[in-house]
């Protein structure tokens, strides 16, 4: 059974091509517009890895991480961050907030899938 | 006048806020460097300037009210001022939705070719047996031709072999017909034998004649033998006329079989030959249809890869329109100031005085904009400055 990501991003064209690189390696990808839909979705369905932006309307990537590592089927789930944030006390932050690994963007398709399969699979 | 110093404020926060923009961006910060230029003459004549924020304050708190005419200059400028603020934010606004309209619709592109090549390639594949990913078809139908070509092989050598037990045949009936030809020539010395036995015969009773009486029954003797002698010679000629159709249908049958051999042969050889060329060719196509495929799959993988780098730059569309976001909100603030500047202008054009308090209200509001705009320029997300993929690090 196809693994599932849930990838969030206020930008149409990044969640595009998150889903293009993930669906064409046999991966189920569920996409959301902020970090409130992000988490919308992941209470209905339980993912397999969470991939998120930083910067976007209603909730921030790092909110989303605090909120989803309180609940009780994300404790241990991976949550990559995909920004084009790049400062190092950003990702101390990303850190603590629990976030499992943190993606520059732009992401190497080839790379981001190679992330993907390391950590889940 | 405050206000000099204030547009002189707006012009230098509009050449940061617009650094590496153009059009109607370029046209505001023109317009502002060169208002701001023509009124900080006039302002040097009257107060001492200064760079920092605090002294632009208390130069604002100490100028009157005495330049008019530059007061009427902001508010003869400021509606085209904030026309052209709108029309920026507009026009920024407009270049988001452009792009991220036809990065869509480049990523669908893309996207297709690249499910069009993979399917190019799967049908290629499949047609080739090479299906299953690790050549085992392909090794099946090579093993298969193999299989075919040795069992063909070995019916040809059947055929060969018959042909030649054929010949060997035709060699024995030959050896037969030889045989008959010597019962022939047997057949021949009993015949000479019959007629000399007859010819006994015939003078044995010549001298039973001659004897009168007394050889009558030498005459009886004489007379059997003879008949004897005749059937001889026919029971003779009756087995040279069988063996005679023997031997005949020997050498036809030896006939029959040296064509058949030859036939057979030829045959043999000739299928074996083309076997040969046929099997070739199969072999030939299997090869270049394996050639085909491996090219294939190597433009497909290459095909990723180029789709790869067209994806990771494509994502300057998500780095441009949060950049673009960020000078909106920037440019925002601007507009915020000079609408709040304009406001205060009109009201001293119409003859209503600015108190002081007034003046240090609007000073600290307008203060208020700019470290807003200060605090938007520290947040700017996007520090990249090429499209190199960026690093990745797992905790």
């Amino acid at each position: 059974m196809a693994k599932t990501i849930l990838s969030v991003d206020d930008s149409s064209s990044i969640r595009q091509m998150v889903a293009f690189t993930l669906k064409s390696a046999g991966y189920e990808v569920i996409e959301a517009a902020d970090g409130q839909e992000g988490l919308d979705k992941a209470k209905q369905k339980t993912v397999d890895l969470v991939l998120t932006d930083q910067n976007m309307p209603r909730m921030d990537g790092l909110t989303l991480i605090k909120t989803l590592r309180g609940l009780p089927n994300y404790r241990s789930t991976p949550i990559l961050m995909l920004t084009t944030e790049s400062g190092d006390a950003m990702k101390m932050q990303g850190k603590a907030a629990g976030a499992t690994g943190w993606l520059v963007k732009p992401f190497d398709p080839q790379k981001l899938l190679e992330v993907v399969k390391k950590v889940i699979g | 006048m405050p206000v000099i110093i204030v547009i002189l404020i707006v012009a230098t926060g509009l050449h940061w806020a617009v650094q590496g923009q153009s059009g109607s961006l370029m046209f505001l910060l023109s317009a502002a460097i060169t208002l701001a230029a023509v009124l900080s003459v006039r302002s040097l004549a009257s107060t001492k300037s200064s760079a920092t924020s605090t002294q632009n304050r208390n130069n604002m708190r100490s100028i009157s009210s005495q330049d008019g005419a530059v007061d009427g200059l902001l508010i003869h400028t400021h509606e085209q001022f904030s026309t052209h603020f709108s029309g920026a934010q507009a026009d920024l606004g407009q270049v988001q939705t452009l792009l991220t309209d036809a990065i869509a619709k480049l990523l669908g592109s893309f996207d297709g070719m690249h499910n069009l090549i993979r399917e190019q390639r799967d049908v290629a594949l499949t047609v080739a047996g090479h299906h299953d990913g690790d050549g085992a078809q392909d090794d099946a139908l090579q093993s298969n031709l193999e299989e075919t070509s040795e069992t063909l092989k070995a019916l040809v050598g059947s055929i060969i072999n018959n042909s030649k037990t054929g010949i060997e045949l035709a060699e024995k009936m030959e050896g037969v017909s030889q045989q008959v030809n010597g019962i022939l020539n047997v057949l021949g010395e009993i015949d000479s034998i019959s007629k000399q036995t007859n010819l006994l015969s015939l003078n044995a009773a010549i001298e039973a004649a001659r004897a009168g009486e007394s050889g009558r029954g030498f005459a009886v003797v004489a007379d059997e033998v003879r008949k004897l002698s005749s059937r001889a010679e026919h029971f003779s000629k009756q087995i040279r006329g069988n063996v005679t159709l023997v031997n005949s249908a020997i050498i036809e049958t030896e006939g029959v079989i040296n064509r058949m051999a030859s036939l057979d042969m030829a045959f043999a050889l000739q299928s074996k030959q083309r076997l040969d060329i046929v099997l070739n060719k199969v072999q030939h196509v299997n090869q270049t249809m394996s050639t085909v495929i491996d090219k294939q799959a190597e433009i497909s993988a290459k095909v990723d890869d180029v789709v790869g780098a067209a994806v990771t730059s494509l994502q300057f569309q998500d780095m441009v329109n949060q950049l673009l976001q960020h000078s909106v909100q920037r440019i925002d603030c601007m507009h915020s100031a000079w609408q709040r500047m304009g406001e205060v202008a009109k009201q001293e054009q119409s003859g209503v005085p600015v108190s002081q308090q007034q003046v240090e209200q609007v000073t600290q509001e307008i203060s208020q904009v700019f470290e807003r705009a200060e605090h938007l320029s520290a947040k700017n997300p996007v520090r990249q400055e090429h499209m190199d993929s960026g690093d990745i690090e797992l905790f």
